[in-house]
This record gives C-alpha cells, sequence and structure tokens, in this order.
C-alpha cells in the first residue's frame, strides 16, 4: 500500500537546501532510501513561506512564468534535476476560473502512476483519495484488460501528512477537497520511458487506457501510418514490431501493421506471438485476426 | 462659442462693476442660451443678483437665472460646513492656513460671496507645516486620487499638492505652496512672498490667515495668466476698484518687476482695469494682447482652443518665433501614458501650429476665412496618417524581406527532407504560403516523413523524444511563422460546443475525408466583447478530400470538422500568431457562451493569483501591479482581484490605471469598482 508517515520534526528546510539534501544523500531510484527523505519532506512543509516565496519569485519575472511545466494549470514546479524534481498541486474545492486548462480531469478519475513519488500536505485538509493496490505481474497492460484492484484505504492528505505513492503498483481515485488544499510532491521519473500509465474503470474492474507520452511521437506516428503509410512504412513496422528494445513500441508498431499492413503482419505474426514480453504477446494475439494467423503460420 | 454671448456678457459684467443699469444690455438676449453661457462662465448668480429689480420684460431670464442663483446659495452653505471642518482640523494640528479666493470670501463672509461658489477650497500653507497639514486631511479621511505619476507631478512641479477629496463628497482641498506655478513666472508667490498681503482673518469660528485686497488682486492676475474667467475678471476689477490708488500704484509695481511673462500679467490687469473704469499703465503689447483675448473668443472653438502659438507670439513679442515653437511642441500632460503621448503628440503640435499660422494670417489680414482652418486641419491629419501608413508599410517591407534566422534543430530538420525545405522557404512568406500548401499536397512528402522518423526511431528510440498530445496530433516542423503538423481526428462523436478558431489555418484531410462547417463569428466577440445574444451565423458546409484544402480565418471564424471515417487525419499549416481567447458557443442555438484563454501560462498565472490572494501572500503586490502590462486582460483582472483581496490601498492606484486598460470589460469594470468603493477602500 501506499505508505503513510509521519515524522516529528519540527525543523524548517528552505527548498534549495531540500533539493540539495536528496540530491546528495538520497538515492531516487531507491525506495527505501526514498522514504528515509520524509523527515526532510516534513522539514520542507514547516517552511511555511515556502509557497510563498515561490511564487513572489515567479511572479516578479512573470514572461518566463513556470517556463517548460506542461502539467496543468493548478500545478507549479518548484525546482527540477536530472533525477527528480518538486511541484506544487493546488487542489481546488471548486471548478478553477480558468476553464480552458482546467483540473476537472483529475477527480474521479482511477489511475495509477508510472512514477514513484513522495507527497506531502502543505495546506488545508487535504484531497480525498481511495487507494488501491495492483499486482503489476498479473497485469498485461492492455486497453480493455479485466484487472484485480485491492482496496486498501480511503484516507485524505491532510496539512503535514506525508505518503509513499508506489511506481505501477498504488492505484487511486481522488475527489476535490473541502478547502483550498496545497500539496508538495517530490517526483522521481525514472519509470515513465519503460511503462505508460494506466487509467481504469472501477466498476468494470478494467483498463480503460493508457498514456504514455514518453513514447508519444512514435505513438502518433504509427497513427500516421494507418493513414500515410506505403508499402515501405508497412516493412518498418514489420521491423519495429520485431526488433524494437521497447515491448510497448513492439506491440503497437504490430497492432498498427495488422491494420494497416496484413501481409507484412502475417509475415512477422509468429514471432511477435513468440515475442518474450507478454504484454507484446497479448496485444499480438488480440490484434492479429484469424484469417492472418492462419496465413502466418501457412506462411512457415 | 457664440461671439455676441461673449461680449455682451462681459458688457454686462462691466456694467455690473461700475454699478450701471444692466437691463438696456440684456432686454433682447435669448433666456435660454444667454443663462446656460453665463452659467458656463460661473456669472449666472451674479447677474441674477443684478436682476433682482429688473422690469417685467426680463422676467423670463431672471427666472432661468435665479435657478443657478438658489443652486449657489446652497453649494455655499455646504461648502462654509466643509470649510469650517478643514479649518478646525488644521487649527487642532496646530496650522494656521491662508485661505485664498472662494475660501477666503466664504471665511470673511465677504459682500456677495453667496454669488461666487467655487469647485474648490484653496489655501496656502507655511512650508515647515506643509505635511502636517496633509497629514491632519488624510488623517480626517481625505484622500488623493492621482495616480503615481500625477502625484510626483504635483509634489516636483506643481505650485499646489495633489488635490485632497473629501470623504462625504465635499469639494476637494488643495494645499498651495504658492500661488501660480514656479517655472512659469518670474513673480514669487511663494508664503514668504505673500505673507507681508496676509492678515488674520476677524470672522469665522477657527484661527485663519486670509490676503488683503492687493494680495488676493495678485492672486487673481496670476491666476488668470493670459486667459483670465469671466468672472475672475470682474472678482479683480470690483478689487481693483476698491483699492486706493496708490494700492493700485503698488500692485502695478510689482507686476512690473515680472520679467517671464510681463506682457500677460499686465493684459489680465489692465483688461480688469477697463472693466472697472480705472485708469492702468500698460504697454502697448499689454493693450494689444488683452484685445486679443476678447477677439480669441470671437474665434471658432476648434481655433480658440488651439490659440496657444498666437497668445505665446503675442505674450513675447521680442522672440515671437522661438515662442511659436515652444507653444507648439507644448507639454506632455502628466497623466498621459508615454506611448499615446508619443503617439498625439506629433499630432497635436502640427494642429497647433496650423491653428497658429492660420489666426496669425487672419490677424494680419483683419480677417478670418472659416474654410482655412479645414484646410490646415485636414491637411494635418493626412500628413499624420500618410506618415502612420508609410512606417506601418516600411516595417512590413522589413519583416518580409528579412525573416528571422531558423533554429539550428529546425534547419537540421528539413534539410532530411527536400520537399520539406522548399515548402519552408516558400511557406515562411504569408503571402506564399497557400500556393506552398496546395504543393506541399501534391508531393508524396507525408510518406517520405513518415518513412524517415520510422527509420529514425529504429535506429534512437530516444531521438523522436516526447509528445504529451500524442492522441491529437503530431507536430511536422514549426518555425517562427507558422506550424505544420497532423491532427488525428479519433473522435467521431459530435463536438459539445463550437469555437472560434484561433490561428489562421489551412487544412486537407491525409487518407480521408472530412467534413467541415464554418461559420462566422459575430462582432461583439471580434472586439473582445461577450454578449450573450451574439450568435455565429454559418457560411459553408463542405466535404474534402484528400489534395483539397480550405482555410479558417483566425478569431473570425469557427468550425467543427468531423471526419467521414470513424477517425481521420487532417495535415494542418497554422499561423504562428495564436488568438489570445477562444470564444465558445453553443452548438444547436449558436450562441455565445464565453471565452476561455487560449494559453496555459495566462490559465496558471490566474491560479497562482487566486491561490496568493487566498494564503495571503502580500509580497505579490509589487509583482502585480507589474502584471497590469500583461497582454492578457484575464490577467490583468486576476492581478487587480488579488492584490484588492491583500491591500485595498495598493488595489486602489491599480484601479485607477485599470479605468484605462484598453480592454472595455475590464475598463467598466474599474470603473463601476471605483465609484462604488473608490472611497472605501482608501
Amino acid at each position: 500500500m501506499a505508505l503513510t508517515f509521519d515524522p516529528n520534526v519540527q525543523d524548517v528546510l528552505s527548498l534549495e537546501d531540500f533539493v540539495d539534501y536528496v540530491d546528495r544523500c538520497i538515492e531516487v531510484d531507491d525506495p527505501d532510501s526514498l522514504c528515509e527523505c520524509a523527515p526532510a519532506l516534513k522539514s520542507l512543509l514547516n517552511n511555511r513561506s515556502l509557497i510563498s516565496d515561490v511564487i513572489a519569485r515567479e511572479l516578479r519575472s512573470w514572461r518566463d512564468f513556470q517556463k517548460g511545466n506542461a502539467y496543468v494549470a493548478t500545478t507549479l514546479i518548484l525546482a527540477r534535476t536530472q533525477r527528480f524534481f518538486i511541484r506544487a498541486n493546488m487542489w481546488l474545492p471548486d471548478r478553477p476560473r480558468s476553464r480552458a486548462h482546467a483540473d476537472n480531469t483529475i477527480y474521479g478519475l482511477t489511475h495509477d502512476h508510472n512514477f514513484t513519488f513522495m507527497t506531502g500536505g502543505f495546506h488545508g485538509s487535504g484531497y480525498t483519495t481511495e487507494i488501491y493496490e495492483l499486482d503489476t505481474h498479473a497485469v498485461r497492460g492492455l486497453s480493455g484488460e479485466r484487472v484485480e484492484l485491492e482496496f486498501l484505504e480511503r484516507t485524505t492528505l491532510p496539512e503535514g501528512k506525508i505518503m509513499l505513492y508506489r511506481a505501477m503498483q498504488d492505484v487511486h481515485r481522488q475527489s476535490r477537497p473541502d478547502e483550498l488544499s496545497i500539496s508538495i510532491n517530490l517526483v522521481v521519473p525514472t519509470h515513465t520511458k519503460t511503462r505508460p500509465q494506466y487509467f481504469f474503470n472501477l466498476d468494470r474492474g478494467e483498463i480503460t487506457h493508457t498514456e504514455y507520452p514518453e513514447r508519444g511521437r512514435a505513438l502518433a506516428l504509427f497513427k500516421l501510418a494507418q493513414y500515410a503509410g506505403d508499402k515501405k512504412t508497412h516493412s518498418l513496422l514489420g521491423d519495429i514490431a520485431t526488433t524494437s528494445a521497447n515491448p510497448r513500441l513492439r506491440a503497437v508498431a504490430y497492432e498498427t501493421l495488422c491494420e494497416c499492413g496484413p501481409e507484412i503482419a502475417a509475415a512477422v505474426s509468429e514471432r511477435v506471438l513468440r515475442d518474450p514480453d507478454r504484454h507484446v504477446r497479448a496485444t499480438a494475439k488480440r490484434a492479429t485476426p484469424k484469417d492472418l494467423a492462419s496465413k502466418g503460420h501457412l506462411s512457415q | 462659442m457664440q461671439p455676441e454671448s461673449y461680449e455682451r456678457l462681459h458688457g454686462v459684467l462691466r456694467a455690473i462693476v461700475r454699478g450701471e443699469d444692466v437691463t438696456p444690455l440684456l432686454c433682447d438676449v435669448d433666456p435660454v442660451r444667454f443663462s446656460a453661457f453665463a452659467a458656463r462662465n460661473r456669472c449666472a448668480p451674479l447677474i441674477s443678483s443684478a436682476l433682482a429689480a429688473c422690469p417685467p420684460t426680463l422676467a423670463p431670464l431672471r427666472r432661468a437665472l435665479r435657478a443657478h442663483e438658489i443652486s449657489c446659495a446652497l453649494k455655499i452653505s455646504r461648502l462654509h460646513a466643509q470649510l469650517n471642518e478643514i479649518v478646525s482640523i488644521m487649527n487642532g494640528r496646530g496650522v494656521t492656513p491662508v485661505l485664498l479666493k472662494g475660501a477666503a470670501r466664504l471665511w470673511e463672509l465677504a459682500p456677495g460671496h453667496h454669488l461666487h461658489d467655487s469647485v474648490d477650497l484653496d489655501m496656502m500653507i507655511r512650508p515647515n507645516e506643509f505635511s502636517e497639514a496633509t497629514n491632519a486631511l488624510r488623517e480626517a479621511r481625505y484622500f488623493e486620487r492621482a495616480s503615481p505619476v500625477e502625484l510626483r507631478y504635483y509634489e516636483r512641479r506643481h505650485h499646489h499638492a495633489a488635490p485632497l477629496f473629501a470623504p462625504d463628497g465635499g469639494v476637494p482641498v488643495e494645499l498651495h505652496r504658492e500661488l501660480y506655478l514656479r517655472d512659469c513666472i518670474s513673480l514669487s508667490t511663494d508664503y514668504d512672498a505673500m505673507a507681508p498681503y496676509a492678515r488674520l482673518a476677524a470672522q469665522g469660528p477657527g484661527s485663519a490667515y486670509t490676503l488683503n485686497a492687493a494680495g488676493t488682486a495678485l492672486h487673481l492676475i496670476v491666476h488668470g495668466f493670459g486667459r483670465p474667467p469671466l468672472r475672475d475678471l470682474y472678482l479683480l476689477a470690483v478689487l481693483l476698484r476698491s483699492m486706493a490708488a496708490d494700492e493700485r500704484g503698488q500692485l502695478a509695481a510689482v507686476l512690473e518687476a515680472e520679467t517671464k511673462e510681463p506682457v500677460r500679467l499686465a493684459a489680465t490687469a489692465y483688461d480688469a482695469a477697463c472693466m472697472a473704469g480705472i485708469p492702468w499703465r500698460a504697454s502697448s503689447d499689454a493693450r494689444r494682447f488683452a484685445q486679443w483675448c476678447i477677439e480669441r473668443e470671437n474665434l471658432p472653438r476648434a481655433l480658440c482652443l488651439r490659440s496657444d502659438c498666437v497668445d505665446a507670439v503675442l505674450a513675447h513679442p521680442d522672440h515671437a518665433v522661438r515662442a511659436f515653437l515652444r507653444a507648439a511642441i507644448g507639454k506632455r500632460p502628466v497623466a498621459e501614458p508615454m506611448l499615446q503621448s508619443v503617439l498625439r503628440q506629433p499630432v497635436r503640435a502640427v494642429l497647433r501650429a496650423a491653428a497658429g499660422i492660420h489666426i496669425l494670417y487672419g490677424l494680419q489680414r483683419k480677417r478670418l476665412r472659416p474654410g482655412w482652418i479645414r484646410i490646415a486641419l485636414r491637411g494635418a491629419l493626412r500628413a499624420h496618417a500618410r506618415m502612420y501608413r508609410t512606417a506601418l508599410a516600411a516595417r512590413s517591407l522589413v519583416r518580409r524581406c528579412i525573416l528571422p534566422r531558423l533554429p539550428r534543430a529546425v534547419e537540421n530538420q528539413i534539410a532530411q527532407y527536400p520537399a520539406l525545405r522548399t515548402f519552408v522557404r516558400e511557406a515562411r512568406r504569408s503571402s506564399r504560403r497557400r500556393a506552398a500548401f496546395h504543393r506541399l499536397l501534391t508531393t508524396p512528402f507525408i510518406t517520405e516523413y513518415l518513412n524517415a522518423e520510422l527509420l529514425r526511431l529504429m535506429q534512437d528510440e530516444d531521438a523522436l523524444g516526447r509528445l504529451t498530445e500524442y492522441r491529437r496530433s503530431l507536430t511536422i516542423v514549426q518555425t517562427p511563422e507558422f506550424v505544420l503538423r497532423i491532427q488525428f481526428l479519433d473522435d467521431a462523436k459530435p463536438p459539445r460546443e463550437i469555437q472560434s478558431a484561433l490561428r489562421t489555418t489551412l487544412m486537407s484531410p491525409i487518407g480521408g475525408s472530412i467534413r467541415i462547417r464554418r461559420f462566422s463569428v459575430p462582432d461583439a466577440p471580434l472586439r473582445g466583447i461577450f454578449h450573450a445574444q451574439a450568435a455565429l451565423s454559418e457560411c459553408e458546409t463542405a466535404t474534402l478530400g484528400p489534395g483539397e484544402m480550405v482555410n479558417v480565418s483566425a478569431a473570425t471564424q469557427a468550425y467543427t470538422v468531423m471526419p467521414d471515417a470513424p477517425s481521420a487525419a487532417i495535415l494542418t499549416l497554422e499561423d504562428a500568431r495564436t488568438e489570445s481567447l477562444c470564444w465558445r458557443f453553443d452548438t444547436a442555438s449558436f450562441k455565445c457562451l464565453g471565452a476561455v484563454s487560449s494559453d496555459i501560462t495566462v490559465s496558471r498565472l490566474r491560479e497562482t493569483l487566486e491561490l496568493a490572494s487566498a494564503l495571503g501572500v502580500r509580497s505579490i503586490v509589487a509583482p502585480a501591479r507589474s502584471l497590469l502590462d500583461h497582454p492578457s486582460h484575464f490577467v490583468r483582472w486576476s492581478a487587480l482581484s488579488a492584490v484588492a483581496r491583500l491591500s485595498k490601498r495598493d488595489a486602489l492606484p491599480m484601479l485607477r490605471r485599470a479605468t484605462r486598460d484598453a480592454h472595455p470589460q475590464l475598463r467598466r469594470a474599474a470603473v463601476r469598482l471605483l465609484a462604488a468603493r473608490g472611497e472605501q477602500w482608501h
């Protein structure tokens, strides 16, 4: 389950000191080591001028305000290093003013994270969240795949509380807080390149869709291949489906190929169906039409 | 302006000063027009009083003037109470003010004081008591409405401090350091110089000084300064009549010592002396200027208001050209933003110079031809418009000829695709963009691009990088002028609302057909204003196949696109210039639902300002002030709202500035808020 910490710390740390400490002393990719920085995060949360200092600093140079921040309008990036970044999330009791870039989609959506992060309540009573556990080894990651989600707890993130959400294991669904709340996250985006984020339908107990921005350009090219591909495209897709180092790309490339280049797909289907990765095998099994599979078999 | 009314009014006042019968001068006037004109010159109560025993033929005029007299009496009553309060406040802090003009008349209950109301209360303060007096009034909830720039001007350059407005709606109070602008005249009119003229006033509940007749006359003369209001001229004439000959002689001697503006000051005194019917020694230049002051009132209004150059030439006959040019250039209005001044000041200078030349030419010929002013003004306006157009054309030409250098990454990217390189070279110029896009559609570029990128993916997976919007779009190339991208339409459901185009876009489907509906955006949103009844009008519904293209104009058009198949891909070429607002319309009624910002930074700034105000972060006040320069009116308003929640006092100058904002709705909101809460916030 998502780990909860309640360190009894009265110290106050500045943002710079906290970043420096984590950078020097914490192995952020190791969850056990990451847990050790909970007292430091608590010290950071004790710094009551943290948000006001950041806001005043950012507003002073508003022409470069939060450059490179691709999150919703209610998220501020406070600091960034090569291995991790610190962000502040505002949790609003009502819909935000800026309708165009609202946080509406966050609430009520059951999802996991493809990164580990430690979060602490900085202000307010915090959002309410239902936490579930996903057996990541039993999941192939297909849209529509049935999954077992074990309910763990329903909790909030009030001021001073610290929690660690484990990448690809902890699944949660958030509700709007009763009052304006702020949380501070230490995000370690290690797994974002290898595994997409999953979104779930709790009622049906299945994965609804996946998000994989790290390989977004490749995925967009695969989509384009359906409209503008030629034989060479199909051949390249076949190569990617069989040789790419990334199992997600292999799976999607094969899926695309089945739609736009069935001949090539038939030629490579045998190899893909025997792929060492079970996600690829499952995808290939689902994507390969029966007649195509038989053709592929015949060709051998 | 009605010339006959001015001359008649001047004659009427002259008769009143001299104690002559005014009836013959007024027997044929139009009561309504004359009373209105007299009221504009603030002489209506005076003439009404003079007509107290008028014959029945003048009863309609008397009735018309009487309303002004009663109104004036009521104002005087309120003014009196306010003056007593102010003097009492100052006395309480050990300050004894020197009451000037209307305030002095009221305090001393001078004869006829009830016939002359005031729009302010002027008083002079000893320099070492100035801050004490100001603080005393501020503590009594008097407040300044001037912007910081105006405040600086009042402090450094002006002869009195910024007007202090009464908390309960009385007239403003002006605390003088001097009687007139220190740079304009050589005569010393500060507290020490005027001290010999001051006397402790006998009347009134508190302690205050007033100026004696000579001092008051001097004040009226310097206050009029070449363009004296008729009422001041009358008051000066009355004073001159009441003064002894040696006192008048002393006053004349003081005026003769003036070196900067001897003609204008002497002319005012001379004109008043003429009105009073007493002898006055004046130079021929002063007499000429006094004559000109009356002639000036006969000019058409447009000329009369721009006669500064002629005033300057006649006031400084020894260096007429220099005076003419200085008057034509003029001074920038203090409250006007610098950029506006840069644009407007040349126009004002040209208009003043044209009016000046025209008047001087007319004076020389002893007659004025009304057609000339129109010709001169039109010429000046045409010249200004031509200059403006030329400047715009030059800027546009420079931008067309010198395109900014492409980033190295883009250069490297287009170097790999000959078709893309040719396209980018042409499409950077907006005039050739459409043709370039059309040519691109006839080439197999998209497939070549796709294959090359897939090959690159095979060689180095990380080379392609991250793409958050991959489900909806794939950017091919982005230059400072445009973005070429592919958009995916996966969801065949009809749109929930219609949105205005954020960028001018050319689009063409890839490998399937699409249905596009285009609409014209109504006027109100085009002007940036929300109007619930403003509705889209449908222009066109078309089905496009591969190779066909359509153009959608930013802001002026809205559109919806639906694929004929469950999904589709579109190649789009979008102008880099993005509209700041995206207008939303109902799909059924086409009526306007509102606007959202197209820029996430704008949204984030708004949320951050909201958060800062909720957390009480007072350190944002200073940066929020600079956010009033932000291009988005959403942000400007959010900044103002945030500061208003944190500190009403700090919000007040921002609110005042917002009343001059470029966005009409923000301006209106600021004006309404200032009217409703301005005084509370102070």
